[in-house]
Formats: C-alpha cells, sequence, structure tokens
C-alpha cells in the first residue's frame, strides 16, 4: 500500500513536471494536427472520390451505357503488376466514394482515426515521448535528487504509469475532438456532396470499437515500455528514438514474427483499413506464440531495466 | 514572523553508522567507517578533495551500494526517505521550469508548498521565483534549495559544499537559516569555506585516507578549524 502511494506520488510529481514543462501540451498539439490532418483528408477524399465518380459517369453515358443496369452489375477487381483492375470501373468509383462518405460518419471516425493514428504515429510518438520522461532527469542531473526521496523501483513505476496516464488521456482527447469534428465536416461533405445517392453498409466491425481500442492500448503501451526501457538503461534518449524512427519507418518486416507483422496480424482481425490508413497484409503466425513473444519481449526490457537501476548509482 | 510547519512524527532520530566500506575500482574509499551523527547538531565532515566526502554523503542517502549498515534512528533508509533533504553541490534543478515550480517538485508532500511562507523567508522575490531557471545565477539556485530545505523541514539535511560561491549577505542568510534548521533537524555539511561553518558547527568530523575521526569537543581546545584541518589532514597524520 505504502509503495503503491509511493508510486502515485511519483506520478502525480512526473504530470505536473510534463505539464508545466508544456510537454504534454506539445504531445497534444501534434496529435490534434494529425486529427485534423485525417479529417481534412477524409474531406477531400469524399471530393476527390465524388469528381472521379461523376467523370466515369460521364463517359458511360457518353458511351450510351445505363447507369444504373451499370451498377447493379458485379465488379471483379483483381490486383496485377501491383496495378488494380476493375471489371466494373463505374461501380468500383461507386462503392470508393461510398466508403469515403462511411469513413466520415461520427460511428465510423473513431475507429478510422485510430487506424490512421496508432499504427505510424502514436507508435511512433508515445515511444519517443516514453524516453524522454525515462531519461530527463538523467539530463537535468535530478535524478540523484528524485533518488533521494524514492526508491528506483517506486520512480521507475511512477514514471512509466505517468506515460501510460498521458498517453490515454491525450489519445482521449484526440478522439473526442475528431468526433465533435466529424460534426463540422460532415455538413460540409453534405453541401458538396449528394451523400443520400451513395449508401452503402460497407462497414461490419465485427469485434466493435472496445477491442480497437484496447488494441491500440496494448500497441502503444508495447512501444511506449521499449522506449521507456531503452531510454533508462542507455541513460539516452537519442539512442530509442533513432531505433524507432529506423525500425518503423525504414527497416522492412523481418519475418512473420517481427512486432509489427504480429501487430498487422492482430489489428487486421479488429480494423477494417477501409478508410485512408491500410495496413499491410501480415503473414499468418500462430496467435498465442505471437502474444508470448511481445509479452516475453516486454518482462525481458522490465527485468533488464531493474537490473540496471539496481546496479547503477543513482548519483548521476 | 517565520512559522515551521510541524512534521508529522515527533522526535528526530540519529544516524548510526557501522563498518562502512564503499570501493570504487578497488580502490577503498571508505573503510569500515564507524559513527553516530546526533539530532539537533550540524555536523561537519573535512577533508580533501576526492577524500571521499560526497561518497559518504551517497551513502548515507542510498545512492551507491555498500558494505556495512546505516540506520536513521533504528530505521532503514526505505523508512525514513521522505524526512531526507539533500542540497548538492551543483544544485541539480529542471531548466523549463520556474522556480516556483521546481520548489514544488522539491517537496515531499505538495501541501508544503505556501507562497506566503516563501515570501515571508526573503530568500528569492516573487519576481525572480516566476523566472525560468535558466536565468538563474549559482547562488539564487542554492537559495532555490534552501527554500525548499525550510519548507520540507527535513528530519535529515544533507548539504554539500553549498557555501561555494555565495556571497558575503547570501552566507549569513544561509548561516542564519542553518541555524533556524538545526531546531528540527540532523544536519550533515561538507565543504571547504571553514569561516563560514565556524560558527554554526556543533560537530566535527576528520575524512582521510578512508577513515572519518570524530574530533570530540573540538571548540575546547580553541583551535579554528583551518588548524584542526593543517594538524589531522595537510600534515598527513
Amino acid at each position: 500500500m505504502k509503495s503503491i502511494n509511493n508510486i502515485l506520488q511519483v506520478a502525480n510529481k512526473e504530470l505536473y513536471y510534463q505539464w508545466c514543462s508544456k510537454k504534454i501540451a506539445i504531445l497534444l498539439f501534434i496529435l490534434l494536427f494529425l486529427s485534423i490532418f485525417h479529417l481534412i483528408g477524409l474531406h477531400n477524399r469524399v471530393i476527390t472520390s465524388y469528381n472521379r465518380y461523376q467523370r466515369t459517369e460521364m463517359t458511360y453515358r457518353e458511351n450510351g451505357i445505363d447507369i444504373v443496369k451499370a451498377l447493379e452489375q458485379p465488379n471483379n477487381v483483381y490486383v496485377e503488376n501491383n496495378s488494380k483492375i476493375t471489371s466494373n470501373p463505374l461501380k468500383d468509383d461507386f462503392i470508393s466514394l461510398a466508403i469515403a462518405i462511411q469513413s466520415l460518419k461520427p460511428r465510423n471516425i473513431i475507429s478510422n482515426t485510430l487506424e490512421y493514428l496508432v499504427f505510424v504515429f502514436c507508435t511512433l510518438i508515445f515511444g519517443i515521448y516514453a524516453a524522454y520522461v525515462a531519461t530527463y532527469d538523467f539530463r537535468f542531473k535530478t535524478y540523484k535528487f528524485v533518488s533521494v526521496g524514492d526508491n528506483q523501483r517506486d520512480i521507475i513505476l511512477g514514471k512509466l504509469l505517468s506515460v501510460i496516464i498521458t498517453m490515454t488521456g491525450t489519445m482521449v482527447f484526440v478522439l473526442i475532438f475528431t468526433f465533435i469534428g466529424s460534426f463540422i465536416v460532415n455538413p460540409i461533405v453534405v453541401a458538396k456532396v449528394p451523400v443520400k445517392d451513395f449508401t452503402i453498409d460497407i462497414f461490419n466491425y465485427e469485434y466493435g470499437i472496445i477491442p480497437q481500442l484496447f488494441l491500440s492500448f496494448i500497441v502503444i503501451l508495447f512501444y511506449v515500455i521499449v522506449g521507456f526501457s531503452i531510454g533508462f538503461i542507455l541513460k539516452s534518449m537519442l539512442i530509442p528514438t533513432i531505433g524507432l524512427l529506423l525500425y518503423g519507418l525504414f527497416i522492412p518486416v523481418l519475418g512473420a514474427y517481427d512486432f509489427r507483422n504480429i501487430i498487422s496480424y492482430f489489428s487486421h482481425q479488429v480494423f477494417t483499413f477501409t478508410a485512408r490508413f491500410v495496413m499491410f497484409k501480415p503473414m499468418p503466425i500462430n496467435e498465442v506464440l505471437g502474444i508470448l513473444l511481445t509479452l516475453a519481449t516486454a518482462v525481458i526490457l522490465f527485468v533488464v531495466l531493474f537490473t540496471v537501476a539496481k546496479k547503477r548509482s543513482a548519483y548521476s | 514572523m517565520i512559522l515551521f510547519y510541524q512534521t508529522k512524527e515527533g522526535g528526530f532520530p540519529m544516524i548510526e553508522v557501522n563498518n562502512l566500506s564503499k570501493s570504487y575500482s578497488n580502490t577503498p574509499i571508505l573503510k569500515n567507517v564507524s559513527l553516530t551523527l546526533n539530532s539537533n547538531r550540524i555536523h561537519f565532515i573535512m577533508g580533501r578533495n576526492g577524500s571521499g566526502k560526497t561518497t559518504f554523503i551517497k551513502c548515507l542517502l542510498g545512492l551507491e551500494h555498500y558494505e556495512g549498515t546505516i540506520t536513521y534512528g533504528g530505521k532503514v533508509l526505505e523508512d525514513v526517505r521522505k524526512g531526507i533533504f539533500a542540497i548538492f553541490d551543483d544544485i541539480p534543478l529542471y531548466n523549463d521550469l520556474n522556480g516556483f515550480q521546481n520548489i514544488r517538485l522539491m517537496l515531499s508532500d505538495k501541501k508544503f508548498f505556501d507562497k506566503n511562507y516563501i515570501a515571508e523567508l526573503g530568500l528569492l522575490s516573487d519576481k525572480k521565483l516566476k523566472e525560468n531557471i535558466k536565468n538563474y545565477s549559482l547562488g539564487e539556485r542554492k537559495k532555490l534549495a534552501l527554500i525548499a530545505a525550510i519548507l520540507n523541514n527535513p528530519k535529515y539535511l544533507i548539504i554539500d559544499e553549498i557555501s561555494n560561491g555565495l556571497d558575503i549577505e547570501t552566507l549569513e542568510t544561509l548561516r542564519e537559516k542553518l541555524n533556524v534548521l538545526r531546531q528540527n533537524s540532523l544536519i550533515l555539511a561538507t565543504g571547504h569555506h571553514f569561516e563560514f561553518y565556524e560558527s554554526i558547527i556543533d560537530e566535527l568530523l576528520v575524512l582521510n585516507a578512508g577513515t572519518l575521526t570524530y574530533i570530540s569537543d573540538y571548540r575546547k581546545g580553541g583551535d579554528k578549524l583551518y588548524e584542526i584541518y593543517k594538524q589531522y589532514i595537510a600534515s598527513g597524520k
């Protein structure tokens, strides 16, 4: 109980520092910027899709093809040499437009915002943020002062808890912001596009929003643990930042049990990726092995982290 | 009028050090040090640069591993952490925060934070405390740490070379505040500024060649700290 109180006290101080030093504001600004960018992107996608549909429809009319009949015909889509081939371009454009319209609906916006933010941006942003929180006391040389008042375990867990609270708080704020934003962008789209003519109930979230939120939380948490642990162990923010950027953006997926493939595998179980962000198709994995491997990595990082903290001088 | 916050628990326990040894890369810094530090006293450790004064402090604060035992009124460090306050020679502070915000982070409990009391202390102005720490001089940083120490009203106050780089007025304020803090705390100080410590210390410890020697009733002999330093350290005794 005493230890839990200590951890909460450390987390409280950490949050106070992160708030006063405007780090949370910077984080929120970045996420809100991405969220606005996403809303604008969804809006532009509807307009672009509508323009394309109109062009295709015009071509059909010029060639004397019955539009209603064409839309009733099946549409076979296949990929050849990285190009999408479609047997019914009008229906294909119709579906693309319907998807774009549906993506902007408030009931779908949380889901596709998670798709857009979590798998590329949030993993990197919160991984780097965790590395910052793990290391700023070393940078300011305040770690020795902090270590007088609390033991290493409570400091580490308090810091980590503060990152999780910040991560949860900012994500909830951004999702609410995007949700409200969709109520603003939707009427703008309705004014430009006859959305009622393009209604298909395409979205079918088998697992609902809760598993999506849960998976998003776990994925970001994993990167937070990685960034935090490596940052703390090496007393460096730069190394985990470069590592996360290289791993996230430049190094290709190394195999079925590469974490990115594991994440992609599970994300395809709960997300549709029909909006702006499309996650790569994963290689098949053994689900239990994938979960165990991820858990084992987190546990190993924790063991190394606490061992280093215990053995290392706190006077730094 | 300056009022002191009362600590939750009464009593001001002593520190007992038994057979404390500490080495770095097989080089012994402290060898079987055993001593008792008493309540409501200002203890001063003198020694050459690199003699192990800061190492002794690091061990007391649990910042380094060591051999031997250290107890605080019979308790282990873990039980008394919140009652310890340390002022380090480099005064580490958060450079991207202002003075008030740094003070809040240095308190063991945020309820100790009291702007009126800080103003009453008169160590740093309200305007200065609203400034970013980057604009603080070393003396101002030390004053800020002293404010936090006073607000915390710790049972144990450990200060490492605090007097270095301070002007006469600040030293006088520091002397006055340490005398007040002594009423509630066990204070341990290290430094080389003998004239400053001369008038405020109660107990003297000399650290030389890994051994900490307690000089009992050093004032009775009438010797000045510098003379004692020469006698025990400079002469190589």
